[in-house]
Formats: structure tokens, sequence, C-alpha cells
């Protein structure tokens, strides 16, 4: 909802989500706002999910159906044969990520299943509206033995077991309007362990299997009945449950089990109500392949080799996975598109390739817009997509302007991009279809038809989303290292490809006759640090900008534009009458071979050095004057852009 | 956790309730909006937050917040 995203830009502020959550929770506001409620909860990860999860117990789905009649509601049954009190929170808390409300029962557990008392479904409601969840854990098997036993007991009761639940199936696809959700049961070490030969563990091993083989059976029979699966929850959680807590109050299954098989049963209501996401909006540089495209060219990027290009290759290959499956990818970068056809097209160590793709937005236009196009022209909703980023500020930025897009934040190790990306089960269905996995063609040559424009411009909405602030500073000698390495990894924004060492950065910063200026910037998402720098000379009256350096991370965002004034403005108040600029061609800067004539400065060609003896290219220079000569006007100032709050301190001895 | 203050903002930051000083000797059953998972739950966080472990079966005997203070202040120190 687009109220959704201006309120949460209005009201940014410092507190992180789950702390806003609370406030709404004071407030009592979490109904009425509910949809703010869903927008905070998606940004807090799913491992810290409990720590929320009460907030949203309280929420009456009455409430927010008043308040918001289009929010969707399910209601689930939940009856469990020990403690799980724990779970209806997580659960709602879960469902709200996904922008459900929830109308929680507990149904009393008896071991009669055929008298369980669940709710009624009202005539004619879908299957998606209602769940009836049986949670069972092992005590379900192991309250039917007679100390001692052996595994033959344990097979009886399993079997016993099987029948009740195969009954109650049975007559859930007798009553339709709701799902029943089983759930295979965890074996747990107290009870394995406690058979001392190996011959009968393996027998009970195998007759516990036999009875989870069988449950997961009873959800192929049709959708009415879905059975989670508890093992890969098993696998990421653990211990299963608090020794103490089990005994004397009868929690077997613990918060880390409960919040995962929640997660299972959003996903579950997801898949039946046909809300599964359809596509991925990829961002490349650090996300599907390491290193930065437009610095460390083509053969600078991890894809498979390097220390960690077998990270993103298994992420590649996660992604061709689901791709496979219907889960439509698209770029959405940054980069110059002409370097990402290449690398989708011709790089020896990419598992992607340009036709798993259904459109590529490669261009200097901020995300959300890209977004927003990739959608219209894939004719999808933006709630179809999942945005997957690594970049703080890309990330707060599609959140707060697009809250309808799913946002997959992969800021971490590239080894665990895969779980950060599968961890949300975004794209749970209940089946795909030929029609799925045909789908990538279809829209391929839709999107052909359709080629995402391309613009230079930046919409001024989001730039000023972003408040940008940049400081112009007299660099502090623990800026040093940076600088020197910007000279030495910069290759688009470096206009005379000047790679300087420590020492020499530091004798710049020392000599009266020099300015170095270090450009730091941050935005509401965080801090960027040194993103650029200005090495520049005064003669005279004349400040020759040597060279000028801006990372390719803050592109677009007109900073370069307000340095510049700023610097001529500088210049201009030290009594300067001219600033010159100067540029070198170098084969990967030519996208800023006119930076200084785009602002108001004029080419001298009597100024540019000659060619060198070894072919270079010769570095050009450009003026600005900043006095008005024989009565003319001095040089129009670039204006400032005023989505950036910029300030100045390059205080110091002589030079301006 | 060394003050009934300490205890009430856990149960404000854990269970999302706001309870005042007074409620901490209300019975259980008898105070609005407590149910039993509440002290299971307190009782995990007050683990964590102190790192000691506590007595889980006689915590969850007490009859009051009261009650369960003392005991996870531990030492039996006045109430």
């Amino acid at each position: 909802m687009a109220d959704t995203a201006i309120g949460t830009a209005d009201t940014a502020s410092a507190a992180g989500p789950a702390e806003r959550l609370r406030e709404l929770h004071r407030a009592g506001d979490l109904a009425r706002s509910f949809a703010t409620a869903t927008d905070l909860v998606r940004r807090i990860p799913v491992s810290e999910l409990d720590g929320v999860a009460q907030l949203f117990a309280r929420i009456d789905a009455d409430d927010v159906a008043e308040h918001h009649p289009d929010t969707p509601a399910v209601s689930v049954d939940v009856c469990a044969n020990g403690t799980v009190a724990a779970l209806p929170p997580l659960l709602a808390a879960h469902l709200a990520r996904s922008g459900t409300a929830m109308r929680a029962r507990s149904i009393p557990y008896t071991r009669d299943y055929s008298r369980l008392a669940w709710s009624q479904p009202p005539d004619g409601a879908g299957p998606s509206a209602r769940l009836r969840l049986l949670l069972l854990d092992a005590h379900a098997v192991a309250e039917e033995l007679a100390a001692p036993w052996s595994v033959a007991d344990v097979e009886a009761a399993l079997g016993d077991l099987l029948g009740r639940i195969r009954d109650l199936a049975a007559r859930q696809r007798e009553a339709p309007g709701s799902t029943l959700v089983l759930n295979t049961l965890p074996l747990p070490a107290r009870l394995a362990d406690q058979l001392v030969d190996i011959r009968s563990r393996t027998r009970l091993g195998i007759a516990w299997r036999e009875f989870n083989t069988e449950l997961l059976r009873l959800a192929e029979a049709g959708p009415a009945t879905v059975v989670v699966d508890t093992d890969p929850i098993l696998a990421e959680t653990g211990p299963l449950h608090d020794d103490r807590l089990a005994c004397y109050a009868q929690v077997r299954l613990g918060t880390g089990f409960l919040s995962a098989y929640a997660g299972e049963v959003a996903a579950t209501v997801r898949a039946l109500s046909g809300c599964a996401k359809k596509a991925l909006a990829l961002d490349l540089d650090g996300t599907l392949w390491g290193g930065v495209l437009g610095e460390d060219g083509p053969e600078g990027i991890e894809a498979a080799g390097g220390s960690r290009g077998v990270a993103f290759q298994e992420f590649q290959q996660v992604l061709a996975q689901i791709s496979a499956q219907g889960v439509l990818l698209t770029v959405c970068s940054r980069n110059e598109s002409g370097p990402v056809e290449q690398v989708l097209a011709e790089h020896p160590e990419m598992v992607l390739r340009r036709e798993d793709f259904v459109a590529v937005a490669a261009n200097r236009r901020p995300k959300p817009e890209n977004v927003t196009e990739i959608a219209r022209v894939l004719g999808l909703g933006r709630d179809a997509f999942v945005f997957v980023d690594d970049t703080a500020t890309e990330i707060g930025a599609m959140r707060d302007l697009l809250p309808d897009v799913e946002v997959v934040d992969v800021g971490g190790d590239p080894a665990t991009h895969p779980r950060r990306l599968l961890e949300g089960a975004w794209f749970r269905t209940l089946e795909t279809t030929d029609d799925d996995r045909a789908r990538r063609e279809r829209y391929r040559s839709e999107s052909r038809r359709a080629e995402l424009r391309r613009s230079t411009g930046s919409t001024d909405d989001y730039l000023r989303h972003l408040g940008v602030q940049v400081e112009l500073v007299r660099p502090a000698d623990e800026a040093v290292p940076r600088l020197a390495q910007l000279t030495q990894r910069t290759n688009q924004f470096n206009l005379t490809t000047e790679r300087l060492g420590d020492a020499e950065v530091r004798d710049r910063i020392a000599d009266p006759a020099q300015l170095v200026a270090a450009v730091r910037s941050r935005d509401r998402f965080g801090e960027h640090g040194v993103v650029g720098a200005v090495f520049a000379r005064v003669e005279g009256e004349r400040l020759t900008v040597d060279n000028m350096l801006l990372s390719c991370r803050v592109f677009d965002r007109g900073i370069e534009t307000a340095c510049l004034r700023h610097l001529l403005v500088h210049a201009r108040e030290h009594g300067c009458a001219e600033v010159a600029g100067r540029y070198r061609p170098s084969g990967r800067n030519g996208r800023f071979a006119s930076f200084y004539t785009d602002h108001g400065f004029t080419a001298r060609e009597d100024l540019a050095a000659p060619d060198s003896a070894d072919g270079a290219p010769a570095t050009r220079t450009f003026l600005h004057r900043l006095r008005g000569t024989d009565g003319g006007a001095p040089d129009p100032l670039p204006d400032h852009p005023d989505h950036i709050r910029l300030t100045m301190s390059l205080a110091k001895g002589t030079a301006p | 956790m060394n003050s009934r203050d300490d205890l009430l903002r856990l149960i404000d930051t854990e269970l999302a309730l706001a309870l005042a000083p007074e409620h901490l000797d209300v019975e259980f059953d008898r105070l609005d909006g407590w149910d039993s998972v509440h002290l299971v739950r307190l009782i995990a966080a007050v683990e964590r937050e102190t790192g000691r472990a506590l007595d889980v079966s006689a915590a969850l005997q007490a009859r009051t917040l009261a009650d369960f203070f003392d005991l996870a202040a531990g030492d039996g120190r006045a109430a």
C-alpha cells in the first residue's frame, strides 16, 4: 500500500524495526497500522522473529479487518499433544510477513482423533482460509509404551498412531473448506539412546522412517492434507527442546523448532492461496558474482574462480534450480548494460547465461524504478517480485519506496546467499506444472518485444528519499590508505587514472601548494565512508584539478556535481580567477569524458598535452572562468543538486 | 536482573505486557492478560539474560511474579 511507503519514509527514525513495532503495540495501533506492521516485521531476520512474536499474538484479526477490509486473514486451529503456547505468536508473526492476519483457536488434544473439536468452516470457504494443525511430537508414541519396552512395542505404537492419523486424513477429504496440516515425527535422541544394542537401534530407525514416509504419503493424495517434513527443520535448528521445560511443562518442541514450523505453515498458506512470488530481481556485483564489474572488469569478477568464487557458483546453481521450476530471473543492476551483456554471454565461469534471464535492467536508474519497469514489461504485479541485493542503501530504498516488493538481504558472506534466499520460502506453491516450466520462454519473448528503456536521469523522489549527505574534507591521516586505494582501484570515475601510493598521497596532503580533498558520503541507510577524492594544485590564480575520483557505489546521486560546484566556490572565495580540470581517456572512464563540459567548463585545446611517444592518449584540459574577462560574465556555476546536504572544511595553510 | 524494575522491563520486552509494580503481587489467575506460557517464556528469558540456570520446576510453581522474582534473583532475597 502506497501510504505505508510514505509513512515509513516520513517516520524513519533511528529506532530499529523491532522497537518501532513495540511503539505501535504500546500505542495500541498494531491492528490499525497492520500494513506498517507487516512492512516492519519483514525487515526483521527470520531467526530473530521470536523477539517480536508476542506483539503479533495480541493483534485482533477483526480489528485488522475493520481498518483494512482487503487484508487476507486465515483461521488456524491448533491442536498439539504437548505445550505449544509459543506457536500462535510465532505463526502470527510469520503470517504477518506475508501480509496475512490470523485468528487462532486452541483445540484440546485427545488420543481419539475422531473426536477432535475442530471449528467448522463456513459454507463455501476456500481451503486456504482455514487450517487445522495437528502438531505431534514423539510423546504421542512414547506415552503408549510401558517400561520396559522393545522395538516391537514402538512398532506397534507407531502403527496404531498411523491408523488414527489415516482416519483423520480420510475424514478431512470429506470436509472441504479447510486444510489439515500434519508433521513428520522428530526422532528424539532420548528414545533411540535408551536402546543399547545397535541392531535394535537400527530397527527403531527403520520403523520410525517408515511411519514418517507413510505420513508423507497422506499428502500425496491431494491438497486437503499437507505434511510438514520436519527433517530439514531439525537440520537447521536444535536442540529440539530444553529437558527441564519438556519434563515439567510439557514443552517438548522448543522455540527454534516452532518458529521454523510456523514458517512452513505460513508458506503453506501462501501456496494454498496462490500468493507465491513469481520473479526475482537480482543485483549483480556482490550478489551474483564477487567484485565490481565496472571496476574489476569481466576478467576480475569472481563467478567461480578466486577465493570466494565457489560460493557465487553455488548461489547461481540454486537460482538455476528454482528458475527451472518457473521462477522468473531478472537482473536489476547499476552496471552499464554493455559489460553486463558481455559477461552473461561470454564469461566462462557463469552458471547462469543470458537466456536464463527474462529481463535485464542494467542502467543508471534507481532500482525501484527498474523493478517497476520490469514488472510492467512482464505484466506482473510488483508484489510478485523478490529483490535480492547486498547493499544496505539499495535494500533500504527498495523497502521504503516499494514496500510491496519482497526484499532479501544478502549482505553477508556469499556462502550464505542460498540460505538467505531460500529461508523465506517465498516461492512455495502446491505443485509446478509444465506450464510453469515453460514460463521462462514465454516471458523472454515478451520482454524482448518491450526492451527496458534506458535513461540517465535519476528520480527526484528516490534521491530525496535517500537523504544524501556529503562532506568535502581535508583528509585525516587515517584516510590516506583509502585515498591511495581509490586511485589504484577506481577505473570509471577516475578522470586521469593517476595511481598513487600511500606516501605520494601523504606528500600531497602535506604540500602547501596542493589541495587534497576526501569525499565522504552517507545516506539514511548507512555510512559509505570515503567514496571519492580531489587532487588539485594552485599555480598563481589558477586551481588545477589534477584528478577527481568517485567510487561507482555512489554514482548517479549528483555527488560529483555537488563536489565540483563547491570546489569552484571554494576556489573563488580564495581568490582564484579560474579552475582547470584534466581528463585523460583510459578505455574505462569514457562515461565521464564530458564531465567538465557538462559542468560549464570549456575545452582548451591549446592547453592539451601532446600525445606521448608511446601512443598513450593525450590529457585534455578544460577551463572554468570564475571572473569575467574583458567585461564578459564568468562561466555559470553548476547548480547544487537540492537533494544533497554538503558540508565542506578544507581549511589549510596558504592554498585554498 | 537485580531489581523488580528489571523484571518489569523484561516482561515488557519479552511478553509485550506493560505491568506496574503492584501487579507483581497479584496471583497469576487474577492477573489480566497472564497465561501460563508467559512463565515458561520468562524463565528462558531470565536464563538468557543472567547466564545462570534457574530451578525450573520451582519457578513453574510460582503463584505471583514476586515469587518468581525471589527465585530468579536467587538466595531468597527479601521481596
